[in-house]
């Protein structure tokens, strides 16, 4: 009886192990492109555990364009430049943010004489979540 | 609006049919024991919560649907590690843990699978109706067992007595304060001679830094002497005579409380996948700890996991 009951406890742990490691391996992630101009973003998602708490995340962007020039990088946390870049075709630039909302980055061109510049790329960061956030949520009854 | 008024006498049938239910369980098995149950609840209830009628009734204007209702599910699997005083009892051991949690509502009836980093692990399923919910608030009739079954196998002769815990009515208060969450249960158990009576008090506070969340939690339950008497008594002859309990005395388990501490964290790898730790310790009453099947004052658990989150 007690060798019964092991046996199936093991067989049910061995089943949901292969289970996991096949979700595991469902999601593939792929979000490579090759035209120019490009904006990157990585990660391109930043992930809390509620939805509306705050999300840290240290996102490495990288940009290519065809033309050397000036470009400057602007995101929707703030309205000064992030960083500029003369006589270039392409760049780096990492931060740690604090977001609480989707960022959006965009790259713009500062040709002569523009003040604003033209937006040749963008990106958005995404603000995503493992718990819908709820009054009297089932999360909150999980801590439990 | 034909549908609505379906819905609200489909609604009202189900209602009667779990009030007859009740009612017929309470006077055939437990009257006696709900008649000390209900006094409690009522009174943790209008101290909590003096508004609560009136709070209610706004909320049941806002939105017809129970806002409780819905669905979770998660299933993660990790390695955990367990040390218990229970000499006889082999049913938790360190090693790899499967942990689910599962939880569905309609119309404030729900079905729970508690099987996860909480202490709440009792019970195997829980069953239950879901009657009030206010701002912060919640309360549900909840059918579930308060003490895990034990197994006393006795190593030498193989001989097992079984102390199987049922599932009893209760009633469990639920609060939710943004980071502060507070839980209070009211239930019968599984007991000897008669039925036994079930209270726990439970607080938790959630932190965060950077991305990792964290939680302490502090709980406090109480079990009468029925219930201790139940799954750590040992009446006279109850086990064969075998070598391995000679001398062992007979014992009458006596009423007492139990201190919980828990901590642990979750950390968000994907929308999807969490990893997740704890560590717990629970300090046992001297009504269980004297029972000469149990070895020591203290259980111990801790487990490292990833789950996912459907």
């Amino acid at each position: 009886m007690y060798f019964n009951r092991t046996l199936i406890k093991n067989s049910i742990k061995h089943f949901f192990v292969v289970f996991i490691l096949l979700l595991l391996s469902i999601k593939v992630y792929s979000n490579e492109t090759s035209t120019l101009p490009k904006l990157t973003i990585k990660p391109n998602q930043c992930v809390s555990l509620h939805q509306g708490q705050q999300c840290v995340v240290t996102v490495d962007i990288s940009w290519q364009v065809s033309l050397v020039g000036e470009y400057c990088l602007y995101s929707s946390l703030q309205k000064n430049k992030l960083d500029c870049w003369a006589m270039k075709k392409s760049g780096n630039f990492t931060k740690e943010l604090v977001i609480e909302e989707d960022v959006t980055f965009t790259l713009k061109s500062m040709g002569d004489g523009v003040e604003n510049g033209e937006v040749i790329a963008s990106a958005v960061l995404e603000l995503a979540w493992v718990h819908k956030k709820s009054r009297l949520s089932h999360s909150a009854w999980r801590v439990f | 609006m034909t549908t609505f008024l379906y819905n609200d006498v489909r609604h009202f049938k189900v209602n009667s049919i779990l009030f007859l239910s009740l009612r017929n369980y309470l006077l055939e098995n437990h009257v006696k024991t709900f008649t000390k149950l209900l006094s409690i609840p009522v009174l943790i209830a209008s101290i909590l919560s003096p508004s609560a009628l009136m709070a209610a009734e706004e909320v049941k204007k806002e939105n017809t649907e129970n806002i409780r209702d819905g669905s979770y599910f998660d299933i993660g699997i990790g390695q955990g590690y367990q040390s218990d005083p229970f000499i006889f009892d082999n049913e938790n051991d360190s090693g790899l843990e499967l942990f689910i949690n599962g939880r569905y509502q309609k119309y404030g009836f729900f079905v729970e699978f508690p099987h996860g980093t909480s202490k709440q692990q009792n019970t195997v399923l829980s069953l239950g109706y879901n009657f009030l919910n206010t701002e912060h608030w919640s309360y549900d009739l909840r059918l579930a067992m308060n003490h895990r079954d034990l197994d006393y196998k006795l190593p030498k002769s193989s001989f097992v007595n079984r102390r199987v815990s049922h599932s009893k009515l209760g009633l469990r208060i639920l609060g939710d304060f943004d980071n502060t969450h507070l839980k209070f249960i009211v239930a019968g158990a599984s007991g000897d001679p008669e039925s036994g009576l079930y209270a726990s008090a439970w607080l938790s506070q959630n932190y965060q830094y950077n991305n990792w969340n964290f939680y302490s939690t502090l709980g406090i339950e109480y079990r009468n002497e029925d219930v201790v008497n139940y799954f750590y008594g040992i009446s006279e002859g109850e086990f064969p005579q075998a070598n391995e309990i000679d001398g062992l005395p007979s014992y009458q388990g006596k009423s007492g409380f139990e201190y919980t501490g828990q901590v642990g964290f979750d950390y968000p790898i994907t929308t999807d996948w969490v990893f997740e730790g704890f560590i717990r310790t629970t300090l046992l009453p001297s009504g269980i700890t004297d029972s000469p099947l149990v070895d020591g004052n203290t259980i111990s658990e801790a487990a490292v996991l990833v789950k996912y989150v459907f």
